[in-house]
C-alpha cells in the first residue's frame, strides 16, 4: 500500500474520504489529546477538546492550506483555539474543575519500580504545570513537550516569534518559582 | 553580574550555561554562581525542570479507546445528519435555546423598544427623515467633487505624467 503524506490524506479528506481521516486520526490523536490534557489538566475536558478539534477536522478540512504550516500546527491551532474558548466558557459561568484530577497516570510500558518512579515525576511535573497561566503553559508544552519550534509555536498562539519567546520565558520563570515554593512548603511541612 | 540578569539569561536560554549567548557572559555567570545562593537554587531548579519535560517527552501518551472509537465515528455521524456539524451544532443550539442568552437578549429589546415608542410619541413623521436625508446626499456629493478635482489638480502638478495617463484610460 502506498504511503500518503498528511497533506495528501487531508486533501481527500475535502472531499470526505472516512478512510484517510481514520489514518490522520491515528497519526496525530496521540499527541493532540497529551497537549489537550497537559493544557487543560482534565481527562474529560481533553476528551472533548479533541473530539471537537477532529470534528472541526472533517467539516472544515478546507481551511486547512497545504503548504501554509504543516498539519500537525493547524490540528494544535485547532485544539488551542477549542481550549480558549473553553477557557472562556468556564470563566463566564461557573468556576473551573480543571486540573482536579490530577492523578496522571505513568504508561504503562515502563516496569514497576521505574513506573513509580515514573509516577512521582508526572504527578510533580503536573502539579507545578497547574501553577503556570494558560499562555504560558501553552508555550511550554508546545516547544518542551509537543517539540514545536518557536516560529510553529508563534503560528498556534498567534503571537509573533518575540512574543512567543517572552511569554516561553515568562513561562519558565513563572514554573520555577512554582517548583521553589514547593519546595519551600514540603521543607516547612 | 546581578541576580536579575543571571535569572533573564536562565530564562531565555536554559540551565546549560554553555548556551547562553556571549563568553563573557558564561564567565560572568559561574563567577556569579559560586557567590549567590539565590542564584545557585535557581539553576538547580531549572535542571530539574528540564529534566521533567525530557522525561514527559519520553513518556508514550495514548488517547483512551473511547475517544478513539468517538473520533472514529465522525464521518458517519456527520452523513447521517446531512454532513451538518452533530456535535458542535446540537450542542449549540440546545444552549442558547435554554439557558443564558434569553436575559442579554430581553436586557437589549427593551431600550430599542423604549426608543422606538419615543419616536413615535415625539411625532417624528417618515417625511422628515426622508426630507434630511436628501439633504444629507447633496452636501456629501459636492464635498466629495471638489475634494476629488482639487486632489487630482495637486497631484497633477507635482507628476504631470499622471495627467498623461489619467487622458490615457480616458480614451
Amino acid at each position: 500500500m502506498t504511503y500518503l503524506s498528511d497533506d495528501q490524506l487531508m486533501l481527500k479528506v475535502v472531499s470526505h474520504c472516512a478512510g484517510s481521516f481514520t489514518e490522520l486520526v491515528s497519526r496525530h490523536v496521540d499527541a493532540l489529546h497529551a497537549y489537550a490534557y497537559r493544557l487543560s489538566g482534565s481527562s474529560s475536558t481533553a476528551d472533548d477538546l479533541v473530539q471537537e478539534t477532529w470534528v472541526k477536522v472533517w467539516t472544515h478540512a478546507g481551511s486547512y492550506k497545504v503548504g501554509k504550516v504543516k498539519l500537525s500546527t493547524w490540528l494544535h491551532t485547532v485544539l488551542h483555539n477549542k481550549f480558549i474558548d473553553h477557557v472562556r466558557k468556564q470563566r463566564k459561568f461557573s468556576r473551573s474543575e480543571d486540573y482536579a484530577d490530577l492523578a496522571l497516570q505513568a504508561p504503562a510500558s515502563f516496569e514497576p519500580e521505574q513506573q513509580s518512579q515514573q509516577q512521582d515525576g508526572i504527578n510533580e511535573f503536573a502539579q507545578l504545570l497547574a501553577q503556570v497561566p494558560d499562555n504560558q503553559r501553552a508555550a511550554l508544552l508546545l516547544v518542551h513537550r509537543q517539540g514545536f519550534s518557536i516560529s510553529e509555536t508563534a503560528e498556534i498562539l498567534d503571537l509573533s516569534s518575540t512574543a512567543t519567546q517572552s511569554l516561553l520565558a515568562r513561562g519558565r520563570r513563572a514554573i520555577r518559582s512554582a517548583d521553589i515554593n514547593l519546595r519551600r512548603e514540603t521543607h516547612e511541612h | 553580574m546581578n541576580i536579575d540578569q543571571f535569572l533573564t539569561n536562565l530564562d531565555s536560554f536554559g540551565a546549560d550555561l554553555d548556551q547562553w549567548s556571549g563568553p563573557l557572559e558564561r564567565k560572568e555567570a559561574r563567577a556569579f554562581l559560586l557567590q549567590s545562593l539565590e542564584a545557585r537554587q535557581a539553576l538547580e531548579s531549572t535542571q530539574k525542570l528540564e529534566a521533567l519535560f525530557i522525561r514527559e517527552t519520553q513518556s508514550s501518551h495514548k488517547a483512551p479507546k473511547h475517544v478513539l472509537d468517538a473520533v472514529n465515528k465522525i464521518p458517519q455521524a456527520h452523513a447521517n445528519n446531512d454532513n451538518a456539524p452533530v456535535h458542535l451544532a446540537a450542542n449549540r443550539a440546545t444552549s442558547w435555546m435554554a439557558r443564558e442568552h434569553w436575559p442579554t437578549a430581553i436586557a437589549a429589546a427593551i431600550p430599542l423598544l423604549v426608543s422606538f415608542a419615543a419616536g413615535i410619541g415625539f411625532g417624528l413623521q417618515p417625511s422628515d427623515l426622508a426630507e434630511s436625508a436628501v439633504e444629507y446626499a447633496d452636501i456629501n456629493s459636492w464635498v466629495y467633487a471638489d475634494s476629488l478635482t482639487q486632489n487630482t489638480i495637486e497631484f497633477s502638478a507635482f507628476f504631470p505624467a499622471a495627467q498623461e495617463g489619467s487622458d490615457n484610460d480616458a480614451t
